[in-house]
């Protein structure tokens, strides 16, 4: 969600070309077979934790980082008109 | 001791200035009284942080600028260990924009200069910690490393920059780019400081459900020297292709290391394979800081833009607040996600990825580490044009220690010798959870080289 440019479209279409060709490399290597891999390692490092309160954060702390908030929630333009 | 610390703190700020290194400087003096009853080993050290890690009370801005209001409410765990280890923080460092870069001249406060020799780049995406421990100003400085983040810059400035095996330190508070690939790393100016560091970051941490149980040894008693027996391979395909004056300094380690009972292999891997890793990044590293950065939208925190509704709101606080490289990189990112293009691209490079892992696998079925230079050309000129290469030299030999991130294996860059007056480093790489045995390789390297300790002079 965010916008470009005429020219920032023109110089993603250059850095698009760019990638292609560096890409191209990529595609040159036989991957029949071959799962994809999304972590370095298979270790086992998930669990379930145990449904008890760690640690607690005032609201008005949490809220602080909004640029607008109005009882004790986030302020935004209205959507329903 | 106080008055010390104000000193010393005095002297990073100045030498921050010169070297453009410094997002935001700390409250000494707080952390001064919290720390004063803790003797732990970093002691009222002062220590450079990345802007990219949660700092309680301090602006962390990922150099971006539509972080430049954020200020968390909550320390990043490597913070905590730092503080409980009775370190102080300094200053938050430049960096490139939310570490996505290698040049450090996208961040939102402009580039930072290379210690030794100010016209030139630090390198990045950590260049301000990285400068900073190569000035002298502090001794130990946070980075993290997503394609080479911390060992490239460590190179460029001639000093220790360490990215330990993925999931040995907790990311947890860091603000991400890739997360599959991104490491919490340091900088240090010796072995010894680089082997007490990640005995203090290091451990399991459940709130990153990445990090790993495996037990944190003191990494110091590993420091013997002793390489007798041990397997030093080199990367012959980057070896090949460096200039003369860093393949000459290499290969007088390289001998010295044979004397002292250690044997030397070459290592070959398919060139392909190392020509597709720079590809391979580019599509992964994209696509996850593209999800990853989604909740940057002036909403919940950050720079907020005006806007008539919700979804014009985030439309034009990204659009202000990410740079227009930032953005353009997204793009791309987005693209490789896209349901008609994943196979193609996403799952592609995610299937390259194992292959490059494998290959790697079975090199070190017959080494104990692997030594390749860490860069050739020199740093880029601050307003200049990116050095010329050809392609061969920009995708094997300035874009392989990805490998790293790749296979998550703990790699260290230490100072290797200068070239024009510029450092160049080697790079050792190491087996994964066996950071110990790699300090004590780096440890005989740099006995060798005798580059211990090096600090550019910025400053009269």
């Amino acid at each position: 969600m965010f916008t470009l440019s005429e020219k920032e479209t023109d110089e993603l279409v250059a850095d698009f070309d760019d990638l292609l060709v560096y890409f191209k490399y990529v595609q040159a290597i036989d991957t029949t077979d071959t799962l994809p891999l999304a972590y370095p390692f298979e270790a086992e490092t998930h669990f379930l934790r145990e449904d008890v309160v760690s640690e607690v954060h005032p609201v008005e702390e949490v809220l602080s980082h909004s640029a607008q908030v109005k009882r004790n929630m986030i302020l935004v333009p209205k959507v329903v008109k | 001791m106080l008055d010390q610390l104000k000193q010393q703190m005095a002297v990073i700020k100045n030498v921050g200035k010169t070297l453009n290194a410094i997002v935001t400087e700390a409250d000494i003096e707080s952390q001064y009284e919290q720390q004063k009853e803790n003797d732990g080993p970093l002691h009222n050290v002062l220590v450079a942080v990345k802007d990219n890690f949660s700092t309680k009370g301090i602006r962390t801005t990922a150099s971006s600028k539509i972080l430049d209001n954020y200020v968390p409410f909550f320390d990043a765990t490597a913070i905590e260990k730092l503080k409980a280890a009775g370190a102080i923080i300094a200053v938050k460092t430049s960096m490139d924009e939310l570490g996505m870069g290698g040049t450090n001249l996208s961040a939102h406060t402009g580039p930072v200069h290379n210690p030794y020799d100010l016209t030139r780049i630090s390198g990045g995406s950590s260049g301000g910690s990285a400068a900073l421990v190569a000035s002298g100003a502090v001794r130990f400085a946070l980075g993290t490393d997503t394609g080479d983040s911390v060992r490239k810059p460590a190179s460029y400035c001639g000093i220790v920059g360490v990215k330990p095996t993925y999931g040995r330190i907790s990311r947890f508070g860091v603000i991400p780019y890739a997360t599959s690939l991104d490491h919490v790393g340091y900088f240090t100016r010796n072995i010894h400081d680089a082997a007490i560091m990640l005995g203090v970051l290091a451990g399991r941490d459940d709130k990153d459900m990445t990090s790993s149980y495996q037990p944190v040894p003191d990494y110091t008693q590993f420091l013997t020297g002793d390489v007798s027996g041990k397997v030093f391979g080199v990367l012959e395909n980057v070896y090949e292709l460096v200039n003369e004056a860093s393949k000459t300094a290499l290969d007088q380690v390289l001998k010295q290391l044979e004397q002292q009972g250690a044997t030397i292999r070459f290592i070959r891997l398919d060139d392909a394979l190392l020509k597709a890793f720079y590809g391979t990044y580019a599509v992964l590293s994209n696509a996850e800081a593209t999800t990853n950065h989604a909740n940057l939208d002036g909403i919940r925190f950050g720079v907020r833009a005006e806007g008539v509704d919700v979804e014009d709101v985030m439309i034009k606080s990204r659009t202000q607040g990410l740079s227009s490289y930032i953005r353009k990189r997204m793009t791309i990112g987005g693209y490789a996600l896209e349901e008609e293009n994943q196979e193609e691209l996403y799952l592609k490079a995610q299937k390259v990825r194992r292959k490059i892992v494998e290959a790697f696998e079975a090199a070190f079925e017959d080494i104990d580490c692997l030594l390749t230079i860490a860069h050739d050309t020199k740093p880029q000129v601050i307003g200049g044009p990116s050095p010329k290469m050809d392609e061969d030299h920009y995708l094997i030999v300035e874009n392989h220690l990805v490998f790293a991130n790749f296979n998550g294996y703990p790699s260290v860059t230490l100072p290797l010798t200068y070239v024009d007056g510029l450092p160049v480093g080697v790079n050792v790489t190491g087996k994964p959870f066996d950071e110990g045995s790699l300090f004590n390789y780096c440890l005989a390297i740099e006995k060798i080289t005798g580059l211990k300790d090096q600090i550019a002079k910025v400053m009269d």
